[in-house]
């Protein structure tokens, strides 16, 4: 176990997020999270959401995809795999 | 409780927030958030996020989703396993081999296909919207 202390930022949407560097190797791990705000205070305002389904890591993402050569891209790549077989 | 499967237009869509996802597959996600929907993630969607994501160099980013969708109570993780998988002829309406690996699972799931693929949309074996 090990204990860090960092700051992070909570969007519009009530989402904290954090760089955490916590030197520790890979794999899933257990976050004990007290947030207080920067004077020291624990916040008391509305709840964060529970249930969530966008994951908002692309919220700041601007840039277009071009998502049907992407999947033809892809789909051209497994199909070359085997187009040597008889 | 209605299960839907997001195809990888859906997914990426809504995750960009691209105008281009229809308002009856955003409502989807709405009523998964309220409680009222299980979107159920496939493997072969997940994939095909990943090359996506890997094209437009967002790859580092695509873990971190998987770990949001592990953890997280309105997803529902859809898994395939080797009976379906020897059930590809059953769906030969469906020209595409990951199009008929999504509607197998759809099918045993009981679950609604969100997709705009035209072919999938046409089969009379599973249930979809766009």
């Amino acid at each position: 176990m090990t204990t860090v202390k960092i700051q992070g930022d909570i969007d519009s949407k009530g989402i904290l997020r954090v760089e955490a560097p916590v030197g520790l190797p890979p794999g899933r791990a257990e976050v004990v999270v007290v947030v207080q705000s920067d004077n020291g205070e624990v916040r008391s305002g509305a709840p964060l959401p529970l249930r969530t389904a966008r994951s908002g890591l692309f919220d700041a993402t601007s840039r277009e995809i071009d998502i049907e050569a992407a999947l033809t891209d892809m789909n051209d790549g497994w199909k070359s795999e085997f187009s040597e077989l008889p | 409780m209605k299960i839907f499967l997001p195809d990888t237009h859906v997914i990426y869509w809504y995750e960009f927030q691209n105008p281009k996802l229809s308002s009856a597959a955003l409502q989807t996600f709405k009523e998964a958030e309220a409680g009222n929907a299980l979107p159920a993630i496939h493997p072969i969607v997940l994939a095909e996020f990943y090359w996506i994501l890997k094209k437009a160099g967002f790859e580092t980013k695509f873990l971190q989703y998987v770990q949001f969708v592990r953890g997280n109570p309105v997803y529902r993780y859809a898994s395939i396993d080797l009976h379906e998988a020897s059930r590809l002829d059953d769906f030969r309406e469906i020209s595409q081999m990951h199009d008929r690996l999504i509607a197998i699972v759809a099918e045993r799931l009981n679950a609604t296909i969100v997709t705009t693929d035209p072919a999938i949309l046409q089969s009379t074996k599973v249930k979809s919207v766009w």
